[in-house]
């Protein structure tokens, strides 16, 4: 299951991405496109959403960023929509209320809401752009400026620095595979004929789904599916994410003194090599149980860390993911530590807090049991199943997040049956879990804190040395800086 | 969802003018309810029923229920069974207007520390019980009122709705969780101040409501955090949490009379009263239009660019024309600053639904924010020549084409954005109670659809020219000194329309 901890303002909890309590219609196309339909009567709308899978896990140096740009250019026109203009003036036709496209780590997704009675105008409208877009010099060139627009962004942004930082040295074999951006200099590289073995390898329909959802009936999306997206020529799947991330270096510990960080707190995170989904894929069960085991800011593994003595600033401002990855999988825990006007001590309670952290799996992997009580095994299935009734509220949003997500990253099979291995988690699952991938299997550290308060505590810069610490910023966060 | 996602435009901005949730001139609708039954939240009493209405606000009229607890709070239930969420709001009238700029964010800050905890229910209990069941309870504010919301599944609600109650009713209000709760603002409040988007407005927001209520925010500032105090927070409590600034909205698979004797129970005794609150004044700015520029170092290569300006408020009857025509606008702004010059990565134009309402024109992420006005200006001379978009490309030469050719398209899509914005339990309370807030009525925003449809081109020419072109737009740019450096106030100072 995914999970993400972000270190925000408001952070901590891992967010949920559920699956339908009950499931969508599914059905696979002779071509091998894979339709799901999820019908869901609140409002008169359908969503429309196609995905592909690839995306950065798929980037090679040669390609990094180049997902991202041809996500763009799917926009800019194709056989029946020439222009952006024409294919933005289709979309006010149909009534669309909300049309987007988005790149990740290992899917890419296009979709538009509209009205439900449009629908069939919907997927004819994103058949032409899937199957036969038209790439132009001068629609590239412009694309690409807005692409360095955007990503100038997120390499100026703390959060992404701070997230490269870590991945770029836990993933040194491929880490372009982490980054969904590349650097400036690929992106404004790019060729027409990059684009076109792009959409050839991976924009096929064996590599992609039509997910429908909202005021619709399934009979009626299958047929529909048939009719515009049937004759999509079928192509041999790609293989990407292969060979896997190794496991990772030992001693990745970074410090980053930021300049806008938050005042008064220092966050510390640590990351463990976890399962890859295709890989290990019962593994990803325990996991996500583990993490509903581990959410409550009242339960034993959040308290047992705020009694530690170690200054953390509060239970809900803990988080323990697992965001489930096809590509170099990975645990992530984070907290907040106050900080008062000396930093000195900071790496220090850091380690201390990595001890008690590794100090609780010991104990979890012991006797998970004992350490949670017997009920919370329950309990956190329950909940599990409840984040999942929660997500499926919204069609459009769960067409075009959960639905999306899972189907991209573990497939069709792994999400049918999601529940029912979820279900059949044992505490001794848990505590073997626990045992492979935490005990003793060291984990990397990141520390960030606000620059001055770092920069006024010289013995803590002198402690980084000590304790193995490299400092990161913007300007060595990145793979292609490295 | 995914923080890591990229989306080829800000979904955000791009859908911002769609979100517009309600519709104008209901003329004569007072904030005082005369209404059906005498319910004081239907101020337009059994009309409502014989305006015409659509199929799909007819059918939603059939799904509510309404009662007044016995010291008079309106409580308005729709039935919902298209998932299995429960949602309820308490509405508290006076959101950070109410304040002022030394006391902004004290309602917020007061509503999480009831959450916290209650008479009955301590710290410990509510975490655990809200985790148990994957539900949440919070207070939020706005410039207008603030919301302290449950929101739940079904199988829990009956054990939830007590928690609810009891920490509105008998908050603890400890020391440790009011200091708990204050760090927690301040905290977000640098969270705001990091991100150069949300400095963006930030800084926008302090020059544009200058000696106006809104300048008290909701979130609070530096100052006004720092002398907050748990006695100031149970002061407000003391003052708004009375019958007469309250109302409750509930949506979901209710049973209405199980749900009343439960809220008369639990909120029946809070005591009646309440401050008289009036609306924010709408927003003046005399003058030339202005920019400040705001050094963001971080920002290396990018910029972002915002300017607002006073527009009409819902209950006016140029709102929906000026929201259409703001929608025109974002398009064309997206044809000419990101399609034909590649010069940003989002683009909007927008009018919000606040009681003093305004609109923006803003480019989030953009490399040449000097350069960019050119272009927004290019874009507002095809719209003040009474042009969008086009619906067919080939119409002409340069793609645009005269606003009644494409108003029934726009005008769909803005009835599309209604349905859209009630697709889940939550979403419709906040309609809703904005309804009520706003209008007096509750019901309100189901006109939406009708007010659309009444929309022509001449109203949408008029209300621009009325409220955009011409205004005094207060502009922010805000990047790294060396983007920044050639956006030059003297190419900021008018916002005519006019062709250059």
């Amino acid at each position: 299951m995914k999970r993400r901890i972000a270190i925000a303002a408001v952070l901590a909890l891992a967010s949920a991405i559920g699956l339908a309590a009950a499931p969508p219609a599914h059905k696979r196309l002779a071509n091998g496109l894979e339709v799901f339909a999820v019908e869901n009567h609140a409002v008169p709308l359908a969503t429309v959403c196609l995905v592909f899978r690839g995306a950065a896990s798929a980037q090679t140096p040669e390609t990094a960023g180049l997902f991202h740009l041809y996500e763009h250019m799917l926009f800019d026109g194709n056989e029946k929509y020439p222009t952006q203009a024409a294919f933005m003036a289709a979309l006010k036709k149909m009534g669309v209320t909300g049309w987007n496209g988005g790149t990740g780590t290992e899917y890419i997704n296009y979709y538009v809401t509209l009205p439900s009675e449009r629908l069939a105008e919907g997927l004819d409208f994103w058949s032409w752009a899937v199957k036969k877009p038209v790439f132009e010099p001068e629609k590239l060139k412009r694309e690409k400026e807005v692409v360095i627009n955007e990503i100038r962004g997120y390499h100026a942004d703390p959060e992404e620095i701070a997230q490269n930082a870590l991945e770029s040295r836990l993933f040194p074999e491929h880490p372009w595979r982490k980054n969904i951006d590349g650097p400036e200099s690929v992106v404004a590289g790019a060729t027409i004929r990059q684009l076109e073995a792009m959409r050839d390898g991976f924009y096929i329909p064996s590599n992609a789904a039509l997910l429908v959802g909202g005021d619709v009936k399934a009979s009626e999306v299958f047929a529909l599916a048939e009719k515009y997206y049937g004759d999509w020529p079928s192509a041999a799947s790609p293989v990407f994410g292969e060979p896997p991330h190794g496991a990772f270096p030992k001693g990745v510990a970074l410090v980053y003194p930021d300049d806008n960080y938050y005042g008064g707190v220092a966050s510390a995170g640590f990351r463990w090599r976890g399962p890859d989904v295709l890989r290990q894929a019962k593994d990803t069960y325990a996991s996500d149980i583990l993490l509903f085991l581990l959410s409550s800011p009242v339960g034993r593994f959040k308290t047992a860390l705020m009694d530690a003595g170690l200054g953390l600033y509060d239970p809900e401002y803990i988080g323990f993911g697992y965001p489930t990855a096809r590509d170099g999988g990975n645990y992530q825990f984070a907290a907040f530590l106050l900080l008062g006007p000396d930093a000195s001590d900071i790496l220090e309670r850091t380690e201390a807090l990595r001890e008690a952290v590794d100090a609780e799996f010991g104990l979890i992997a012991k006797d998970p049991a004992a350490y949670f009580g017997e009920a919370e095994l329950t309990k956190a299935k329950t909940k599990l199943i409840d984040q999942n009734l929660l997500s499926e509220e919204v069609a459009s949003l769960f067409v075009t997040g959960a639905l999306t997500f899972w189907w991209s990253v573990a497939g069709a099979d792994y999400y049918f049956d999601y529940e029912k291995d979820c279900q059949a988690v044992s505490w001794a699952d848990i505590s073997s879990l626990v045992e492979r991938y935490f005990i003793g299997a060291g984990s990397a550290s990141m520390v960030r804190l606000r620059a001055d308060a770092y920069a006024a505590s010289p013995l803590a810069a002198e402690s980084a040395a000590e304790l193995g610490y490299s400092e990161i910023g913007p300007d060595n966060a990145f793979w292609w800086q490295l | 969802m995914n923080a890591r996602t990229r989306r080829y435009a800000l979904a955000a901005l791009a859908a911002a003018v769609l979100l517009a949730s309600l519709a104008s001139s209901c003329a004569g609708l007072g904030a005082a309810g005369k209404g059906s039954g005498g319910f004081p939240l239907a101020a337009m009493g059994d009309s409502f029923g014989g305006r015409g209405l659509s199929d799909f606000a007819k059918v939603n009229l059939k799904s509510f229920e309404t009662f007044v607890l016995s010291n008079g709070i309106p409580v308005i239930v729709k039935k919902s069974d298209s998932s299995r969420v429960r949602h309820i709001s308490l509405v508290i009238r006076g959101g950070s207007a109410a304040s002022s700029p030394e006391t902004a964010g004290i309602e917020s800050l007061a509503l999480k520390v009831m959450a916290r905890g209650s008479a009955l229910y301590g710290y410990e209990a509510i975490r655990g019980l809200l985790d148990e069941t994957s539900s949440s309870l919070g207070g939020t504010s706005d410039f207008d009122a603030s919301y302290y919301s449950l929101n739940t599944l079904d199988k829990y609600f009956d054990r939830l709705l007590p928690l609810w109650i009891d920490t509105i009713a008998r908050p603890a209000f400890a020391q440790a969780d009011f200091d708990k709760e204050l760090s927690n603002a301040i905290l977000a409040l640098q969270s705001k101040e990091q991100d150069p988007w949300s400095k963006t407005g930030l800084s926008a927001n302090e020059l544009f409501f200058a000696g106006h209520p809104y300048a008290a925010s909701p979130e609070g500032n530096a100052a006004s955090l720092a002398a907050a105090s748990l006695e100031s927070v149970e002061a407000w409590y003391g003052r708004r949490l009375r019958a007469g600034n309250l109302f409750v909205v509930a949506v979901g698979g209710y049973d209405a009379a199980s749900l009343r004797a439960s809220l008369e129970k639990g909120l029946g005794a809070i005591p009646a009263g309440g401050e008289k609150l009036a609306k924010a004044p709408a927003i003046a700015h005399p003058g030339p239009g202005s920019l400040a520029k705001v050094e963001f170092p971080q920002s290396k290569g990018v910029g972002y660019l915002r300017g607002d300006f006073p527009a009409p408020a819902i209950d006016d009857p140029d709102y929906v024309a000026l929201s259409i025509g703001m929608s025109i606008f974002s398009d064309l702004l997206f044809h000419v600053v990101r399609d034909k010059y590649g010069a940003v990565y989002s683009p909007m134009a927008t009018v919000r639904s606040f009681d003093a309402n305004y609109g923006t024109v803003a480019l989030y992420k953009t490399s040449v924010p000097g350069k960019a006005k050119a272009y927004i200006d290019e874009a507002a001379a095809v719209l003040a020549s009474g042009r969008g978009m086009a619906l067919d490309p080939e119409y002409s030469a340069d793609g645009y084409a005269p606003i009644p050719e494409i108003l029934d398209s726009i005008k769909g899509q803005f009835v599309n954005s209604t349905y859209e914005s009630q697709a889940s339990n939550a979403a419709i309370a906040a309609q809703i109670a904005r309804s009520a807030l706003s209008t007096g009525d509750y019901r309100y925003y189901l006109l939406m659809v009708d007010r659309i449809g009444a929309a022509t081109s001449e109203d949408i020419g008029d209300a621009l020219r009325k409220h955009l072109f011409g205004a005094k737009l207060t502009w922010v740019a805000l990047g790294a000194a060396d983007v920044i450096a050639d956006a030059r106030s003297e190419d900021f100072a008018a916002f005519s329309g006019a062709s250059k």
